[in-house]
């Protein structure tokens, strides 16, 4: 599922970035190239920390890897040349990967390492762009900048993305902070954020959802087994079709509903 | 069979490469002719839309098999939501031209003059529907990707309201500084000339696609008051 998922968003990244470009451009195909190149360098560099610190070759590693190393070509992809993606995608890999274990460092809760590689990931790719940064590779579809420190010599594009950078992060932290404390005001009326505990013992997907990925497939089968066993028509007339309507609801519900519709069932049977 | 070819190439050509006049020489840009950068534009977004299951899937991958089904709903339904609310008043607050240096106008309010003609300062290549639809797609993936440290502990209603109310007050606003083109961190160097009306300088910070935008991860450190 973990592959799938970095499959998917290695494929869709593409049309993230290279949409970007606005137009089919040149400048798109570059950031398209720059994409893959990245992300692939990413993972490797994540794959052989892994190794060198497990020994093993996972693909959690790789994922992880691989998404770090897209995380930071984001913002850069339509601004630097093509040979520093290797060096952004194994920079930002690298970060990241200590990054994450931050998070047993100061003790806070991240069930997906997103801080660790979207936060830390896009803070440091957006100024590894400022840091790379080309004026010839703007100008692919005439787009004109002043270029960075190493291409072009100037430095001022560092210091605009600093402090972006840290604009961004404080009114997103001090904005999303006033949201959730006004959202949490509406709490008594059904707003209120936190799963309960019965909610986690029982499972989201029971208790929220009234599916399971298990209960889904199970109930159908216990559907099908009942109406074999009862040898009930599949027909139009009178009770048993309210009673096959009633069977579809119950597939659609949990286990628990399965049960109903088989009582249900033994009371239209008589 | 390989003159049949030859004769088809010829006739592909432009009249311009008979004339030694190379499309995409080193001295000729490239020259579009005809809707490439709309289909481009399109397919684009379509890309970027299978993300949002992806990133469902990605975080999915991480939890417990008892949530898993609730994680990919929060993502399909945060899409939902976003799409409405971008057509709505999203676009309108992170790409009105018509406006100050930090935030969009009513413009664009229910895509109202988003039509066959290009947001001339943002997008030139692009008709404004087309445009729009992709930077839908991109309110969509950002805020679906927020719940990421933060699955297997919230509940699902909560997360569409908070879903619907961040998009409009953190995301849009932080788009029109970015990427619109009066926003005042694109035009860091010369923040009064992007107010005029023709030519904002454009000199600022520098962001392709958005990396930028990703701090908002740190949801989950937020939350834990609570």
């Amino acid at each position: 599922m973990n592959f799938a998922a970095t499959a998917l968003l290695w494929f869709g990244w593409f049309g993230f970035n290279a949409g970007s470009a606005l137009g089919a451009t040149p400048r798109a195909a570059h950031a398209g190239v720059l994409t893959t190149v990245t992300a692939s360098a990413g993972a490797l560099t994540w794959v052989a920390l892994d190794y060198w610190h497990t020994g093993k070759l996972s693909t959690n590693a790789f994922s992880a890897g691989a998404i770090a190393g897209l995380v930071g070509i984001t913002p850069a992809s339509g601004y630097v040349p093509v040979w520093s993606s290797i060096l952004i995608g194994a920079i930002t890999a690298t970060c990241c990967f200590h990054g994450v274990k931050l998070k047993v460092r100061f003790r806070y809760d991240d069930a997906t390492d997103s801080f660790g590689i979207h936060g830390i990931g896009g803070f440091v790719g957006s100024i590894l762009t400022a840091v790379f940064a080309s004026k010839a590779v703007a100008k692919l579809d005439a787009t004109v900048i002043e270029g960075g420190p190493l291409m072009d010599g100037r430095f001022e594009v560092v210091l605009y993305n600093i402090v972006t950078a840290i604009i961004i992060l404080c009114y997103s932290y001090l904005g999303t902070f006033a949201i959730l404390t006004c959202l949490e005001l509406f709490a008594p009326v059904g707003l209120k954020f936190r799963i309960s505990e019965e909610e986690e013992l029982e499972g989201q997907d029971l208790y929220e959802l009234g599916e399971s990925v298990d209960s889904l497939a199970s109930s159908i089968h216990a559907q099908r087994q009942q109406m074999i066993a009862s040898k009930l028509p599949f027909t139009s007339h009178g009770h048993q079709s309210s009673v096959f309507k009633s069977a579809n609801a119950a597939a659609a519900g949990s286990i628990k509903q399965s049960n109903d519709f088989i009582e249900l069932q033994e009371v239209a049977q008589e | 069979m390989s003159l049949n070819a030859s004769v088809l190439a010829v006739h592909l050509m432009p009249s311009s490469f008979l004339n030694g006049d190379t499309n995409g020489s080193p001295t000729n840009p490239f020259i579009e002719n005809g809707y490439a950068s709309t289909a481009f534009q399109m397919i684009c977004s379509a890309l970027v839309m299978i993300m949002i299951p992806a990133v469902g899937l990605l975080y999915g991958s991480f939890a417990e098999k008892k949530n898993v089904l609730t994680i990919l709903q929060i993502s399909m339904l945060t899409y939902a939501v976003v799409c409405l609310q971008y057509m709505l008043i999203g676009f309108s607050l992170s790409f009105s031209e018509r406006s100050s240096l930090f935030l969009g106008d009513m413009y664009h309010f229910a895509f109202m003059n988003v039509d066959w003609t290009a947001l001339t300062l943002t997008a030139p290549a692009l008709p404004g529907i087309v445009f729009a639809l992709y930077q839908m797609q991109f309110a969509a993936i950002t805020v679906a990707l927020c719940f990421g440290s933060v699955i297997e502990r919230v509940r699902v209603v909560p997360c569409i309201v908070f879903a619907a109310v961040w998009t409009t007050l953190i995301y849009d606003p932080i788009v029109f500084w970015t990427w619109s083109a009066r926003g005042f961190l694109r035009n860091l160097a010369c923040p009064s000339d992007a107010l005029l009306a023709n030519s904002p300088c454009q000199i600022g910070a520098i962001d392709f696609a958005g990396g930028g935008m990703q701090p908002f991860s740190v949801l989950h450190s937020l939350l834990s008051p609570y």
